[in-house]
């Protein structure tokens, strides 16, 4: 088994992805506080990436109502 | 900062094709003697539809599944989807009804536009779900305004079957098509008046960049009929009869264009190919420069592109990257490799995907943060491709990262075995593919396809000569077998399932004729042999041979004496022996046939038969 430890992570788009905790975030990430293996990391994005469009877009949409 | 340059297209594609001159031929339906439809034709029934779309409640963010056969309309209904905000889906109604309800509740589709015919195939969705047959469509007096997308908007949805079962739909923004269209005209130069071609599978990412770069460049978009798709010659003489300029051809189908000589009034200027790993290179003399692309649906199509001269390396390169694709190399810790060095590909920039549709999990674990300098929140799509970058900056596929072949411990690359079968006179195509035997061993097979011309007699040992010549023992392919063609899927791949297993010890005899034959051998020897066990290891000898032969003579009218049991040890070859001996060979499983039943029968039953064919009705017809 990979005992990595990777950290949820999300950018200015409000989009998540996964990254290992021991390695330099790229910048325009921010850690989402959570930490685990990366099942538990993904597990955890299943649950709180319930709207998958990029934060851009949902302001543009909300513009134009 | 953010990254600036991701979405410089401000101009996406429904603006770019709303601007064409209404006069302009926009899409010949596949029909010969059809009218083509003009830009203004286009626009009107996508005013028509999308106001149905619009009726049915069908608005900005939706998905709306084109359930049709290669029809204008496929056009149209793209264009009313995004007329009214929404995405469309193409699914191919020659899919299995399973997968596509499946795709259908996995994208939770708000439309589906179909046809009377696939109507039925749209039945049992969920409720809400508008099924709306395009044939009932009446002109919009009144179509609702057009939706002006935002480069986030999605534009397409389409499903890839993944290694792990479960298909996913990779959700692809405006933005990024845009970025797409540009490269491919860039590469291709395709522009007003001239005439391309939609050929590729209807599920299949290529629609995308053959259908919207022609669209907003004001060129000609020509439906294929479905017979001439994946059979080059009648293809080729499609191209030259109608006049096309520029055209996509999945790779199997491309190799066999590039060695055919070209009809006289070819018009063809560039063939892109793109699908699967290209191993040859056109002849030398073709009129048209062959293109050759590599992308993952997941990056917008095609990430690279690289023009395919007749001499070079095999096999050919993918090509340099496309203007907005950011591509790099990573070793398995995520660093970057070294110059000539193999690496997984990353690809950055516009071409990356919003994502798979509804599956954040499954998203992050494909997307992940852009680790290049000065890349604020940008993702990379980690393709699973094992890529090397030459000397001229091309990049070469080496192989898939999470599908290493292993065979007895070695690595083994398919392409490089196929091409060196490929450089043996006479093979038209070539497929190299781990199969499992019956013993349950992975072996290397390799499946030839012999020339038109070719003598097919010694043909895979001429191959495996070659091979052998060029490669280490472990990639020379254990069994060989000559094939007619290869099966590709509905996408243009090659179909590695359809292709034949090899026989291999123990085997059953495969058709009538050996059966027969193995009968006789039974009730000579005492024992069912294989189609491959020895007539002389079982027990057989020189007195018994000729009784074999006679009967097997006397069954298929031929003269066959006992020694040539000696030049036929097995089922397999006896039955070889009689095919070549015999007049009519493709008779021969028929007669087996015939035989095998009569056998079986009891006399009485054999009686009643012959009363019945005297009355002249042929019960075994």
């Amino acid at each position: 088994m990979d005992e990595t430890v990777f950290r949820v992570v999300r950018n200015h788009e409000e989009q998540y992805s996964i990254w290992p905790a021991d390695r330099e975030l790229p910048a325009g990430w921010t850690p989402d506080g959570t930490e685990g293996t990366r099942q538990e990391c993904l597990d955890h994005i299943d649950r709180v990436w319930t709207d998958m469009r990029p934060l851009s877009l949902r302001r543009a949409m909300e513009a134009a109502r | 900062m953010h990254e600036q340059p991701d979405f410089a297209h401000p101009i996406l594609l429904p603006e770019r094709i709303a601007t064409q001159p209404e006069t302009e031929e926009a899409v010949y339906p596949a029909d010969p003697g059809a009218a083509p439809w003009r830009h203004g034709d286009l626009r009107d029934r996508a005013a028509a539809i999308a106001a149905v779309l619009r009726a049915v409640g069908v608005g900005r963010g939706d998905v709306v599944a084109i359930l049709l056969p290669r029809v204008p309309d496929l056009v149209a209904g793209a264009l009313a989807a995004w007329w009214v905000g929404a995405c469309y889906l193409p699914v191919d109604p020659a899919c299995p009804p399973q997968r596509l309800r499946f795709m259908l509740e996995d994208a939770a589709v708000a439309a589906v536009l179909t046809d009377p015919v696939a109507v039925p195939l749209a039945a049992e969705l969920p409720d809400g779900v508008a099924v709306v047959d395009l044939t009932g469509v009446e002109p919009a007096p009144h179509p609702p305004a057009r939706h002006r997308p935002h480069a986030r908007d999605l534009a397409y949805v389409i499903y890839t079957s993944g290694s792990t079962g479960r298909p996913k739909g990779v959700a692809v923004e405006h933005g990024s098509l845009a970025g797409l269209t540009d490269a491919y005209l860039a590469a291709t130069k395709l522009g007003p008046g001239e005439r391309t071609s939609h050929l590729a599978g209807l599920a299949f990412d290529a629609t995308v960049w053959e259908t919207w770069p022609a669209l907003a460049a004001g060129a000609a978009l020509h439906l294929a009929p479905e017979p001439v798709r994946t059979d080059a010659p009648a293809l080729l003489e499609w191209f030259a009869a109608i006049g096309i300029t520029v055209a996509f051809v999945p790779t199997p189908v491309s190799e066999r264009i590039m060695a055919l000589p070209d009809p006289a009034e070819l018009a063809l200027r560039v063939l892109v190919t793109g699908g699967d790993r290209l191993r040859s290179r056109p002849l030398p003399g073709h009129p048209y420069a062959v293109w050759n692309a590599y992308g993952p649906t997941e990056a917008t199509v095609a990430v690279t592109m690289g023009e395919v001269t007749p001499a070079g390396p095999l096999p050919p390169p993918v090509g340099h990257p496309l203007a907005e694709a950011r591509l790099s190399l990573v070793d398995a810790d995520g660093e970057p490799v070294g110059p000539g060095q193999v690496g997984e590909l990353l690809v950055g920039g516009a071409p990356v995907a919003r994502g798979y549709l509804n599956r954040p999990a499954l998203t992050a674990a494909a997307f992940l943060p852009d680790p290049r300098p000065g890349v604020e929140g940008g993702r990379v799509y980690r393709t699973g491709d094992l890529m090397r970058r030459d000397e001229h900056g091309e990049y070469a596929f080496v192989g898939r990262a999470d599908r290493q072949v292993q065979i007895r411990g070695n690595r083994v690359e398919l392409s490089e075995v196929e091409v060196g079968m490929l450089r043996t006179p006479g093979v038209a195509n070539a497929v190299a593919a781990v199969r499992p035997a019956a013993s349950g061993e992975q072996v290397l097979i390799g499946y030839v396809v012999p020339a038109a011309d070719a003598d097919r007699d010694g043909l895979t040992d001429r191959v495996a000569d070659v091979v052998r010549a060029e490669l280490p023992a472990y990639m020379v392919p254990t069994s060989w077998l000559l094939v007619d063609s290869v099966p590709l899927t509905a996408n243009g791949k090659v179909d590695v399932a359809a292709l034949p297993l090899p026989d291999v010890g123990g085997a059953a005899p495969v058709d009538a004729l050996e059966e027969f034959i193995a009968g006789v051998w039974a009730s000579v020897l005492g024992v069912e042999p294989s189609r491959h066990d020895n007539f002389f290891d079982l027990g057989g000898h020189s007195l018994v041979a000729g009784q074999v032969t006679g009967r097997i003579g006397s069954a298929f009218d031929l003269d066959i004496p006992g020694r040539a049991m000696f030049d036929a040890q097995t089922v397999a070859d006896l039955a070889e022996l009689v095919r070549d001996r015999h007049p009519a060979p493709d008779e021969l499983t028929e007669i087996a046939r015939i035989h095998l039943m009569v056998d079986a029968l009891s006399p009485d039953e054999v009686g009643e038969l012959l009363s019945r064919q005297d009355s002249g009705t042929d019960a075994t017809n």
